[in-house]
């Protein structure tokens, strides 16, 4: 969609039938940052769904609520130990029904706070029945989704 | 920005009162004539004298016809020598009947005077000004071209002689398909991939849009050619099966067409419109559908037409049925098939006599687990699906949740969305030296190690990830020489994965390579040495058969493993082992040859020898290959 | 209210189902599942109307005696006929018996909503085009088919008459120096056409004066949302039968007869009309395409939700913008947040289904006439319009016999609330609420 207009490098303009091979890009070091632990016994966590991450969120007190503004506090951590903060993840938080093929009408807002963890403002689950509620986590070109099955009544 | 899409028409002067919306006092949507029995035509024209030109573009012809149907010119033939075509898609004529045309497949526009004769050509594969990738629709106006550089994501504007004046629309426009002038000289655009009409004035600035996906009115899905005529503009909006017509600030004045419901229906009804052109005075209409081989006729409507409407919509139109679209994958008990339409990826459990849908994964959108465009897709045995998207560029992978032991029934939360690779962030982090133009994604396939083997069409080369979706390495490169590739569609694996076949379409040829990319041998002609006409998909059985859907000759054919011809088996037509336009294919689990038989919406199946086992898909188009001895070949005729 | 499970949902209940006494024996009506009497609960009782921080008056009653003054003003339009109970008839339900809204012969698009119990609704006018009910009330005094006058006129209707002068200073401050006809023309508004004579007018300000002027228009809304505040009607027999499913008390007498027992049972079962219609108002307060065809026929031209989210993000009149009373709070965040994509293009907001009766035409465009109009096209889906291969997912025709839905309409019939005080319907004598006790008894 923004093509270059750079010509391109006499190796692949001359044809050449070999691989044209990069070395793999490095991943980036991964940083410690002074969140706590997560606390085994508050909110909900799972892994997330290609292994990388530990997710968990605390929902607000008196649990999720049926078509009201509510917030989240979310916390990423490495899967091993569940841990260690996760830096240089850009984050965003979404919900869906699957049976109604809709999501939520405005978009959550999703801030860093400076221990780390992602403060989600904006939810709102307007109808009651089977939502799934999405971490979508970036970090450079890749995504990966941290999934919850919600029942709302 | 949250809202990023445009109204059709300002709200606020809806709410208003504002006086309702401009009525055409001549509106278009009555069927004249059709010009049937072209082969695949996706481009149309019409001269000053009412003369329709049209880009036969599966036949490299372009042919004329008078105002009274019959045909005054024809002229190509494929190649790439001036004058040769390569599926061409674009035309447009001048005052004195000079022709210019789009020679899309060859990446240029060529120029034939009035009489076919080769004129002049210009442009050539590649991003600089003046050279193309994918040229699409074309006008002309005033000494000046305007062509839709496709997949440069651009218009560029030319004096008749190939000098370049400028470009217009790079880094706004996504898919630029068709481009049509005014009166002025002002500029519009149909986008595919934002559903959009774009509007630059005459000196390349961008002044409106509007638009967007959906198939209400002023939404369009997939608009695909535009004309301006009589202060009108129209578009032809190719998934909704319609012309939409809007005054030159947006403001829809009207709109025809009805959905074909019966195949090769025609009379008026429209099917997969992909093109359109109108007179000067805006009183003949020309729609140009691939799909059926034809391009219809419009003109005045009727005074009755209203009511030939009514009766032909109180026909009942039953339940829809999903129209399938260019890929296709099937693995252990399940095929997953791209629906366009919906831009969603349908699951079908292969367990029982019929397939039976379990589930649809994605959508439209542009936030993951959605598709803003689906391509390609591949099954794992493990039920793990990858699925291209060449609208938002992006490759997801997805699990589905499913067993083929449970119970079979419909279960929208089967589909979980695991990861998603943005081609644009890791184009900036490969940087230009890798990457001459973003990768487009139109086909991916993985190797027994789980690596992902992704096919961009845009690039023309093969992006190699580990399966954690790190990047590798990547090999290809726009050409004709070994190992380049014009136009590839699929890619599949060997059994033992120590070959990777690649259809290469427009070079008439698949290429098998090692894992490591290198080439190893091409592989193509049938036994009478007759070439593949436009290869589509490629899938491999277990004994290591090669089986490739040629979908300009409507057939299937067979290869051993080092590309020996084996067998073919088809041919255009809508019985059992007939096709039109097949594209994709896959052997699924119980060794089962599934072939995506793409505009008859249906799939067939049979077995690796080429017998007939079953159809499904669009009733109306899945009968005669149920029943080949009882049907009327005249319900299905013009 | 608040469930958060992990495990697949039970369908079943498991404790023992409620039964409704009748006259001292045991009704042999529907038994309800716990599933369906919690959402039941839900439904009731009407609570105050939520708070609206982005009204700083809203709950204010000198505010609201203003605006329930102005509500019936016919000097804030231009042809000093119309004001806005002219079609917000109190004494039809606040709306006006007709399919499309309509003034001096010229039709608006969509028909008049209710506004009882108004200030329960999250988003304003079918389409959401305003998300508060002050930014509401702006509208139609701006619209030319409407009130079709403009800001600067109503300031200085404000501003000439003593007693609203009086009345709106003491709620709000100081007006501007609206005497000052250079400096405020007696007519102008911001509008698209840079020629209309308001348009003219209003670029001919001063930008501070141009601020001044839409503050005072911002007021003005504020008043009249904090009078229709109050329209609240609750308390029908619906709500008095759950609040003896509550008590688990039985009554002498049957607070709902058998048939809209039933009713009410296929609202929350087999109609899932609950789905939709939910909460103490019996709407979600959010947006739907229930493919509901055009009055006049053909295929629906009404964008409905998609223009309207266009242009309550775009107002600088929304819970985001300058006038807002709180710009950061929740409601600003749901506006900035807003997303239009085009799957809301036809969608209208839920409405309530209390105090329905009587109150017809129904639907965006009055397409129904009566309600049982209404629960034929549930039941049927007979002349929906535009699904083509989309269909709603969440609508399918319901194939109700002739029983059931006149059980359905027996228990729309029982929502019906108690009627709004007298003193809410017509127009005060005096913008002023007087600082004692006041003359017209509206208990403050």
């Amino acid at each position: 969609m923004r093509p270059s207009t750079r010509l391109l490098p006499l190796c692949l303009a001359a044809g050449c039938a070999a691989a044209a091979a990069r070395p793999p890009v490095v991943p980036e070091a991964q940083e410690e940052l002074a969140l706590a632990p997560w606390p085994s016994d508050e909110g909900v966590g799972t892994l997330s769904n290609d292994g990388t991450y530990w997710v968990a969120y605390v929902p607000p007190a008196g649990g999720l609520p049926l078509n009201a503004d509510f917030g989240l506090v979310v916390r990423v951590f490495d899967a091993e130990t569940r841990s260690r903060a996760v830096a240089g993840l850009e984050l965003v938080v979404d919900a869906r029904m699957p049976a109604h093929g809709h999501g939520m009408n405005s978009a959550a807002e999703v801030t860093v706070a400076p221990d780390g963890s992602f403060a989600v403002a904006g939810m709102l689950l307007h109808m009651t029945g089977h939502w799934e509620l999405y971490v979508d986590i970036t970090r450079g070109p890749l995504t990966e989704r941290a999934q919850f099955d919600i029942e709302l009544e | 920005m949250i809202l990023t899409f445009a109204l059709v028409a300002s709200a606020g002067a809806l709410l208003s009162g504002a006086p309702d919306p401009p009525v055409r006092e001549d509106p278009l949507g009555s069927h004249v004539r059709t010009l049937a029995q072209l082969h695949g035509p996706r481009a149309v024209a019409i001269g000053w004298d009412g003369r329709v030109v049209v880009a036969e573009t599966g036949a490299h012809r372009v042919r004329v016809f008078g105002r009274d149907g019959g045909e005054l010119l024809a002229f190509g033939a494929r190649g790439s020598a001036p004058g040769e075509l390569l599926f061409p898609s674009g035309v447009a004529v001048t005052g004195t009947g000079v022709l210019f045309v789009a020679d899309t497949g060859n990446h240029r526009v060529q120029v034939f005077d009035a009489a076919g004769g080769f004129v002049r050509e210009w442009g050539g594969f590649g991003a600089a000004d003046g050279r193309f990738h994918t040229p699409h629709g074309l006008a002309v106006r005033a000494g000046q071209v305007a062509v839709a550089d496709e997949r440069n994501g651009r218009v560029q504007v030319f004096d008749h002689e190939g000098r370049h004046l400028r470009s217009i629309g790079a880094g706004r426009l996504a898919r630029p398909t068709d481009v049509a002038f005014d009166g002025e000289g002002r500029l519009f655009v149909t986008d595919q991939d934002l559903n959009r009409v774009v509007v630059f004035d005459a000196a390349g600035h961008f002044l409106r849009e509007w638009g967007d996906w959906g198939w209400y009115q002023g939404l369009f899905s997939t608009p695909s050619g535009i004309a301006v005529a009589n202060g009108s503009v129209f578009v032809a909006d190719l998934e909704n099966h319609r012309v939409q017509v809007f005054d030159r600030a947006g403001e829809l004045e009207y709109k025809w067409g009805l959905h074909a419901i019966r195949p090769r229906e025609g009379r008026g009804m429209l099917h997969y419109p992909a093109h359109l052109a109108v007179s000067p005075s805006g009183d003949l209409a020309a729609l140009a559908e691939p799909f059926d081989d034809r391009v219809q006729l419009f003109g005045p409507r009727s005074a009755t037409q209203d009511e030939e409407d009514q009766a032909w919509r109180r026909q009942g139109v039953g339940q829809p049925a999903p129209h399938y679209g260019p890929d296709m994958d099937a693995a252990g008990a399940y095929m997953t098939i791209v629906e366009p339409e919906s831009r969603s990826i349908l699951v079908y459990d292969m367990q029982w006599t019929e397939p039976r849908l379990v589930s649809r994964v994605g959508g439209y959108g542009s936030a993951m687990g959605l598709f803003l465009r689906p391509t390609g897709v591949f099954l794992g045995v493990d039920r793990t699906l990858v699925a291209c998207d060449a609208g938002s560029r992006r490759l997801q992978v997805v699990r589905l949740r499913v067993d083929p032991a449970d119970e079979v029934g419909q279960d929208a939360a089967m589909p979980a969305f695991v990861k998603m690779l943005d081609f644009d962030r890791l184009g900036r982090r490969l940087g230009a030296e890798v990457l001459e133009w973003s990768i487009e994604p139109v086909a991916v396939t993985r190797d027994a190690e789980g690596r992902f083997f992704v096919l961009d069409g845009r690039n023309e080369r093969i992006f190699v990830f580990d399966e954690k979706l790190g990047y590798e390495r990547s090999f290809g490169g726009h050409g004709t020489a070994p190992g380049r590739f014009r136009a590839p569609t699929g890619l599949r694996f060997s059994p033992a994965g120590d070959r990777l076949y690649v259809v290469d379409a427009h070079n008439r040829r698949i290429q098998a390579f090692a894992p490591d990319g290198t080439f190893q041998f091409a592989f193509g002609a049938d036994a009478e040495g007759r070439a593949l006409e436009l290869p589509h998909g490629v899938a491999v059985g277990a004994d290591g058969s090669v089986f490739v859907t040629d979908a300009g000759a409507s057939r299937v054919v067979k290869y051993d493993a080092d590309g020996r011809f084996r067998a073919a088996w088809g041919g255009p037509g809508i019985r059992r082992l007939e096709f039109q336009e097949p594209r994709s294919i896959a052997v699924d689990g119980r060794g089962q040859l599934i072939v995506l038989d793409h505009a008859n919406h249906r799939i067939q199946w049979m077995t690796q020898a080429g017998e007939y086992l079953g159809s499904a898909g669009s009733r109306l188009y899945t009968k005669p290959a149920r029943l080949p001895e009882t049907y009327d070949p005249a319900d299905y005729e013009e | 209210m608040n469930v958060l499970l992990a495990a697949p949902l039970l369908l079943a209940s498991t404790a023992a189902p409620a039964q409704v006494a009748t006259q001292g024996s045991t009704q042999t009506g529907p038994a309800f599942s716990a599933r369906e009497l919690r959402t039941i609960e839900r439904l009731s009782p009407l609570p105050p109307p939520p708070p609206d921080p982005t009204n700083r008056v809203a709950d204010d009653p000198r505010a609201a005696r203003l605006g329930q003054f102005l509500f019936f003003d016919t000097r804030l339009s231009a042809t000093g006929e119309v004001s806005c109970a002219t079609c917000h008839e109190p004494e039809r339900g606040f709306t006006d018996g007709k399919s499309l809204a309509e003034i001096g012969g010229v039709r608006g698009p969509r028909h008049t909503p209710t506004l009882e119990n108004v200030a329960h609704q999250r988003w304003f006018f079918w389409d959401g085009r305003a998300d508060s009910l002050w930014a509401q009330a702006l509208q139609p005094l701006e619209n030319p088919i409407e009130m079709a006058s403009s800001r600067l006129a109503v300031a200085h209707v404000i501003h000439r008459d003593e007693a609203l002068h009086a009345a709106y200073e003491a709620v709000f401050g100081p007006l501007p120096e609206l005497a000052d006809a250079a400096r405020f023309p007696a007519e102008g508004r911001p509008v698209d056409d840079p020629e209309h004579s308001h348009a003219v007018a209003w670029s001919s300000m001063a930008e501070a004066d141009r601020r001044a002027v839409d503050s005072v228009f911002a007021n003005v809304g504020k008043a009249i949302a904090a009078y229709e505040r109050r329209l609240v009607r609750g308390d029908a027999p619906f709500d008095r039968f759950v609040a003896e499913l509550r008590d688990g008390h039985v009554s002498k007498q049957a607070v709902l007869d058998d048939s809209a027992v039933r009713g009410l049972a296929l609202f929350v079962g087999r109609g899932r009309c609950v789905l939709c219609h939910a909460g103490p108002a019996l709407s979600d307060l959010e947006f739907h395409n229930t493919s509901a065809p055009p009055l006049d026929g053909g295929d629906p031209t009404d964008a409905g939700r998609y223009a309207g989210a266009v242009l309550v993000a775009a107002s600088p009149f929304n819970a985001a913008g300058p006038h807002s009373d709180e710009p950061e709070g929740a409601a600003a965040t749901r506006v900035r947040r807003l997303r239009g994509t085009s799957e809301t293009w036809g969608e209208f907001k839920t409405p309530s289904l209390r105090n329905l009766v009587g109150r017809g035409p129904y639907m965006h465009q009055g397409q129904f006439a009566t309600l049982t109009e209404v629960i034929d096209f549930y039941s049927t889906l007979e002349g929906a319009a535009g699904r083509s291969h989309h269909q709603e997912r969440i609508l399918v025709p319901l194939r109700l016999d002739e029983g059931e839905a006149a059980d359905l309409l027996a228990f729309l019939t029982a929502l019906t609330g108690a009627p709004l005080p007298s003193t809410l319907l017509a127009p005060p004598d005096s913008p002023l609420l007087a600082m004692k006790g006041n003359r017209d008894g509206d208990g403050h």
